[in-house]
Parts: C-alpha cells; sequence; structure tokens
C-alpha cells in the first residue's frame, strides 16, 4: 500500500523591502477582496513563548463580516 | 477593511490563504531574525510571499482588493544596518549588522606600541618606574580611541546607517564615547558589554536587535513628551472622534495609539471618513462598518504619510487617551468658534436687560 502523500504548504517567496517591490505589490488588483496583508510583530518578547501566534490568531482566524449594518427600523 | 467576500468560491479561497498563513506561522524555524514582518497570500492572484521589516506598528491581518504596502514602504529606511563596534583597550572590531544578517568589516590594527627609549625590546619592563608604565597604558588608550573615533567617521561617511554601537567593556565603551565627535556622540543607538575577542555572530545579532528595540523606545517616549506637550498648546488632540477627524482632514503629522486598542467603527462611503458611530456619517455617503477601526486608521495614517507610534508601556502614555494625534495646523473652525463662545456671555446680559 502507497503512503498517503504529505500536502505541504509552500514557503512563501521571499521579497526584498526596495522601491520596485512596493510598485510590484501595488500594481496587484484582485477582482474581489481575497488579498491578506498580514503583519506580524517579532519582538524579542513577542517571539517568547510563541507570543507572536497568540497576537496573529485573532488577526487570521476568519470570521464572518461584523454584525452588517441595518439602518433603524422606520428610516427610509 | 473589507469583509469576507460573499461568493462561496472567494470564501473558500481566502481559507485556504488563511490555512497557508497559519502553517507558516506555526514552525517558529521559518520565521526571518528582523523585528516584524508582512505577509501577502492571494490565491488568485498566485502571490504568497513574506517581507521582513524592521518594525511593525501591531500585529494585524488585514483583507482587501490589493495589498497593503503603506506601512512596509513607510518603515523601509529603517533598514538601514547598524554599524556595531566591538573595542577594548587594545582591539577594535566593526559589525555591518542588518536586520537578519551580520557582517564583519576590517578590524582596526594598531601599529606596535613604541618601545622604551633606550631598549625598545623590552616592553616597558623590568627598569621603568610605574608611573612611566601606567602613562604608557594611557597614552595609548588615547590613542586607540581616537583612532577608532576616525574610523567611525570613515565608516559613516560610506554609508548610510541607522546608528552606532558602541560594545565592550564599561571603561573602554564610555572612554569611545568621550572621543567621539558631537555629530557621532547624537549617533550613538546603545552600548552593550560584550568582549571583542570571543564575540560570536549570534550575540552580535541579539546587540543588533537590543539597539532596535532601544531605539525604538527612545523614539516612542521622545514622540509621547512631544505630544504631551502639543496638547498643552493646542496642536495635539486627543480621544479617538478628535483624532480621526484630524486624521480625515489631514492635520495629523503624528499618531500616537496605545497598544492593544480594539475597536468597532464605520467608514463614510462617499468622503472615506472614519467614523465611530454610524450617525456621523451623515451627508457623507452610507456608514460601512469596519472590523477595527484602529487597524484602519493606522493604514489610513500610513497613507498619508504620518508618522505612526503604538505606545506599549503605560507609565510612557499618561494623557494618551486611546488615540491621539499632534496637529501640522489647526483647524479654522476651532479659531472660529473660541470668538463666538468668548462674546455669548455678552450677548445673554443683553438679552436680559
Amino acid at each position: 500500500m502507497a503512503a498517503p502523500t504529505v500536502m505541504e504548504h509552500p514557503a512563501p517567496e521571499l521579497l526584498a523591502p526596495a522601491p520596485e517591490t512596493f510598485a510590484k505589490l501595488a500594481a496587484l488588483e484582485a477582482a474581489h477582496p481575497t488579498v491578506i496583508t498580514c503583519y506580524v510583530r517579532l519582538d524579542i518578547q513577542d517571539r517568547v513563548a510563541h507570543r507572536y501566534r497568540i497576537a496573529g490568531r485573532p488577526a487570521t482566524n476568519a470570521r464572518p463580516a461584523v454584525r452588517p449594518h441595518r439602518p433603524r427600523s422606520g428610516a427610509p | 477593511m473589507h469583509d469576507l467576500p460573499s461568493g462561496h468560491t472567494d470564501r473558500e479561497a481566502v481559507h485556504r490563504d488563511l490555512e497557508r498563513l497559519a502553517a507558516f506561522l506555526a514552525n517558529s524555524g521559518h520565521l526571518p531574525h528582523s523585528p516584524g514582518m508582512a505577509l501577502f497570500a492571494c490565491e488568485a492572484l498566485d502571490l504568497f510571499a513574506m517581507m521582513p521589516l524592521p518594525r511593525v506598528a501591531r500585529t494585524r491581518a488585514v483583507l482587501d482588493v490589493r495589498p497593503r504596502v503603506a506601512e512596509a514602504s513607510a518603515v523601509a529606511p529603517e533598514f538601514a544596518p547598524i554599524l556595531l563596534a566591538a573595542l577594548d583597550r587594545t582591539h577594535a572590531r566593526f559589525f555591518r549588522v542588518t536586520v537578519d544578517d551580520v557582517e564583519e568589516l576590517p578590524c582596526l590594527t594598531m601599529p606596535a606600541h613604541r618601545g622604551g627609549k633606550f631598549h625598545s625590546d623590552r616592553g616597558d619592563a623590568p627598569g621603568w618606574g610605574e608611573h612611566d608604565y601606567h602613562n604608557r597604558i594611557r597614552e595609548e588608550r588615547h590613542r586607540h580611541a581616537a583612532a577608532v573615533a576616525d574610523r567611525l567617521s570613515e565608516l559613516l561617511a560610506q554609508d548610510t546607517w541607522l546608528g552606532i554601537v558602541l560594545s565592550g567593556p564599561a571603561r573602554a565603551t564610555s572612554d569611545q564615547t568621550r572621543f567621539l565627535p558631537g555629530v557621532l556622540q547624537q549617533r550613538v543607538l546603545h552600548s552593550a558589554h560584550i568582549n571583542p575577542t570571543a564575540v560570536s555572530e549570534q550575540k552580535i545579532r541579539e546587540v543588533g536587535l537590543a539597539a532596535r528595540d532601544a531605539a525604538r523606545m527612545h523614539r516612542t517616549s521622545a514622540r509621547v513628551e512631544e505630544y504631551e506637550t502639543a496638547l498643552g498648546t493646542g496642536w495635539a488632540v486627543s480621544g479617538a472622534r478628535a483624532t480621526l477627524r484630524a486624521l480625515a482632514n489631514g492635520q495629523a503629522r503624528l499618531l500616537l495609539v496605545r497598544a492593544g486598542l480594539v475597536g468597532n467603527g464605520f467608514r463614510c462611503a462617499a468622503s472615506g471618513r472614519l467614523t465611530m458611530a454610524a450617525t456621523d456619517c451623515r451627508g457623507e455617503g452610507e456608514p460601512v462598518p469596519v472590523r477595527d477601526i484602529v487597524d484602519e486608521a493606522i493604514e489610513d495614517a500610513m497613507r498619508q504619510r504620518v508618522e505612526v507610534v503604538v505606545v506599549d508601556d503605560l507609565s510612557v502614555g499618561g494623557k494618551l487617551d486611546g488615540l491621539g494625534a499632534v496637529l501640522r495646523f489647526r483647524s479654522p473652525a476651532r479659531a472660529k468658534v473660541a470668538p463666538a463662545a468668548a462674546s455669548r456671555p455678552r450677548s445673554r446680559a443683553r438679552a436680559r436687560r
């Protein structure tokens, strides 16, 4: 019996913080809001006991949108 | 921030991207050595990239139609390397410390010290008085410090640096500070105790990170002090509502945010202004709810090239009421309100008569 294939996520491409990189990123545009930008703090105290992951959990938690705005009853 | 897309396919794509991000964050071995990073992910655009950053205001994720690069581009100049000098009485090594790399530069070689007048090969002893011996040592220390100061000046002129870190025995670093010219003294970020002859790359990296942290703390306390002074003279606003208004008017020069602050809010569809309540958008389009108004305020500020400072230390930001801003110009409306308020009692008095 063949061993099950383990699907691993590929590592992200490493980008250098150069003006041309920013220009390239700024030119990208998706048809729908599907582009995720995640900023992560990695100071020494954030790395202790993987605190950066705890801080990032609510940020990367795919919850549905906040309560949708509904006009007050009686409003046009 | 946009909410999750309504289409099932798009929502599934976002979920897969979030899984990719979570899987990457789960392995701490993949993380860069830098104090922050930005991750960009979009399946539709075949985008999954990571950018190490020298500083991140706060950990957050944003969903939009395009990558949000405002903060990354704003902090890019801070990528400048640190010039670290590891020195003692006789040695001086120089390191170029970037956010994720350490490179050793040519060290300073001192010529052989002057021997005695008649017995130059005897190396000071025996036969010399103790006073002369110590005087020689002091003189050599001073020459060494002057040579190090010269070398630091040369290196600083050759490249763009964030600042200088002096490391070594306390006496050597304090001596060296006194020998630096005024311009160079202002560029000293930090000093640390290390042994220059037996220092590892890891230790140099740690000292570099600590120096960046110290520089950030110093910058934060200086900005908070500036904010408190400006608040007293009417050149700053305090509180979320006033700060968001100043940001929308392009008045803000410096935005201060208390760490950990979160809250829902709205963005007016027509004007793009952020507000705390939906009713504040009257006449400015439909209020669109945003998940975290603080994240949005930071994004807006970064787009306007406003400096953003997140105050972690509660003892530093005593007068900061959640959000605050130092202004570029004062609102003309405010100036108009003052005379009207001053004339109000007079008109009331007239009415009473």
